[in-house]
């Protein structure tokens, strides 16, 4: 369980994180959105202990990162995928880290091909591209099979190739009973891997659903085409509803579609279409967020 | 801490750092042995003692070499992953000083091996009587050895304290050259206790300060400096 109680940073006098409360259930794969400095990741940064909150708590199974024994593995963090010496090879990277955490070095070579970096992991890191980098950071991050991944925008600079590769890894920690929090200002990112989001906006809480409850969340619109559109306007507009009129014989409506064939069949109008138009999550999203966030 | 202290000697080994330092102070001390060799008059004992000098270099490379240990996480980044593996900072701070105290000492061991395996020889084919082994080139040898170690250690505080490799780098160049001489002069009564002055007694010992008190001077400046650097460390957010 990850748990974000009253996490408050300020950045001298710039409130970066402002009393967010949220939980993480094991077992879940939760995206972390909000867009670009929204404060995602002062928040992951607190929650590892890199950064001393300045009221509040972000702990991971009632603990604070820093008083977790062997904490490699408990909790695995991507942060950054440019935080590796560029003159070292990711191998020896990799080494480093599992000496420090008295991981054995046979690990090391099982978490390469598990990213799929056996390839160059004896080239200098310098030579990898941004995927490889990313996907040397989440070997670092299995060195102790954790039960508990941190990824901050994983996504960040990679083709559609390596996002896809991302859903897929995930998708396998989530099927292996790990739990997953991963930040993206880019839903579309993580919508199809993800069960549940949190959205924070400006340092704030602004939602915790489950992606099918924020989809539900946008006010879809009902369109309808009828060959006497200009009656049906004028019944639906009597009736109290919104109607923006559609060239050439439609119209849309904030109502339910239910309500617009009632309305048409106790006023005989012929309907030759009616369709409830899904609300995307992106819509949501942008609507939550204040439609700032950038694609 | 064994697993800390393995997992910084691996980062030591695992980039070219520590060697390209090592072949500059190679190149150097080489050319200073061999030039005294070349220019003295006779070697006699004076000159031999201060053979091992030729060496001496291994004290400013080797707080280079701290200070790189130090801001080379800040620099590339890898703090974070160091922290996340160790979130009790002060170990890491403590393994990191003693890998720079151990570079330190091994970057003087060998730059006066290599001094001393170019002086040898050549004394042999002039058939000068080899002097080196005596008590004062033996003892300026071992105030090198244990000035670079202090020193290396006096690197990662520096380091921690300041966190930027140029910072740092500038401003250590800044206080020996520049404000050192300038407090030396403001005031003599300090002026012996300073570190380079403190340095310069392990040497040759001072009139205030023998060779064990200058050791201890610049310990104590390598402890402040890896204490406050360790404080600031567990205090500052990695970012």
């Amino acid at each position: 369980m990850i748990e974000v109680a009253g996490l408050t940073k300020k950045y001298g006098s710039k409130l970066a994180v402002d009393s967010l409360d949220f939980r993480v259930p094991p077992g879940t794969i939760t995206g972390f959105l909000g867009p670009n400095g929204a404060g995602k990741t002062t928040t992951l940064r607190c929650l590892l202990g890199l950064v001393k909150p300045t009221a509040g708590a972000a702990t991971i199974d009632g603990q604070g990162y820093r008083e977790l024994g062997e904490p490699s593995q408990r909790v695995g963090a991507v942060l950054e995928a440019s935080n590796v010496h560029p003159g070292r090879s990711g191998r020896n990277h990799l080494r480093v880290l599992a000496a420090a955490a008295s991981i054995p070095e046979s690990r090391v070579d099982e978490v390469i091909a598990l990213v799929e970096l056996t390839p160059v992991a004896r080239k200098r890191a310098k030579t990898y591209s941004l995927g490889m980098r990313q996907r040397l950071g989440l070997a670092a991050a299995l060195l102790g099979d954790p039960e508990v991944l941190i990824l901050d925008e994983p996504a960040n600079g990679l083709d559609p190739q390596g996002i896809r590769w991302l859903r897929g890894f995930l998708r396998s920690m989530s099927a292996e009973g790990r739990t997953v929090l991963v930040s993206s200002h880019v839903l579309s990112e993580v919508e199809q891997t993800v069960d549940e989001v949190v959205i924070i906006h400006r340092g704030r809480f602004v939602a915790h659903a489950t992606t099918a409850e924020l989809a539900a969340r946008v006010a879809g619109a009902v369109r309808a085409r009828s060959p006497e559109v200009g009656r049906l306007r004028e019944v639906l507009a009597a009736a109290g509803i919104a109607v923006t009129p559609l060239e050439p014989d439609g119209l849309t409506a904030d109502t339910s579609p239910e309500r617009i064939g009632e309305l048409a069949a106790a006023n005989g109008i012929v309907l030759h279409e009616l369709v409830a138009e899904a609300g995307s999550l992106e819509e949501a999203f942008l609507e939550l967020t204040g439609g700032e966030t950038v694609i | 801490m064994i697993a800390l202290f393995r997992s910084e000697f691996l980062k030591l080994r695992t980039t070219r750092t520590a060697v390209v330092l090592a072949l500059g102070l190679y190149a150097i001390s080489v050319i200073a042995v061999i030039a005294t060799l070349i220019v003295s008059d006779s070697l006699d004992r004076s000159v031999q003692a201060d053979l091992p000098g030729s060496a001496a270099f291994a004290v400013l490379f080797a707080i280079l070499f701290g200070i790189l240990v130090m801001t080379g996480e800040y620099r590339h980044g890898t703090a974070t992953p160091t922290f996340l593996a160790t979130p009790q900072r002060e170990r890491v701070l403590i393994a990191k000083s003693f890998a720079a105290a151990v570079g330190g000492l091994t970057l003087a061991l060998s730059a006066l091996a290599l001094v001393y395996g170019v002086a040898i020889p050549w004394l042999l084919v002039t058939g000068d009587s080899i002097l080196l082994f005596e008590r004062d080139p033996l003892r300026g040898a071992l105030g090198l050895v244990v000035a670079s170690a202090i020193w290396g250690a006096l690197g990662v505080g520096v380091g921690a304290v300041v966190r930027s490799q140029v910072g740092a780098m500038i401003g250590v160049l800044v206080w020996f050259l520049i404000l050192e001489p300038l407090v030396g002069h403001l005031s003599s009564r300090v002026s012996p206790y300073l570190p380079g002055a403190a340095l310069g007694a392990i040497f040759e010992g001072s009139e205030d300060l023998s060779s064990l008190a200058g050791a201890a001077v610049s310990l104590g400046y390598a402890a402040a400096f890896c204490l406050s650097g360790t404080i600031l460390t567990v205090r500052r957010d990695i970012t």
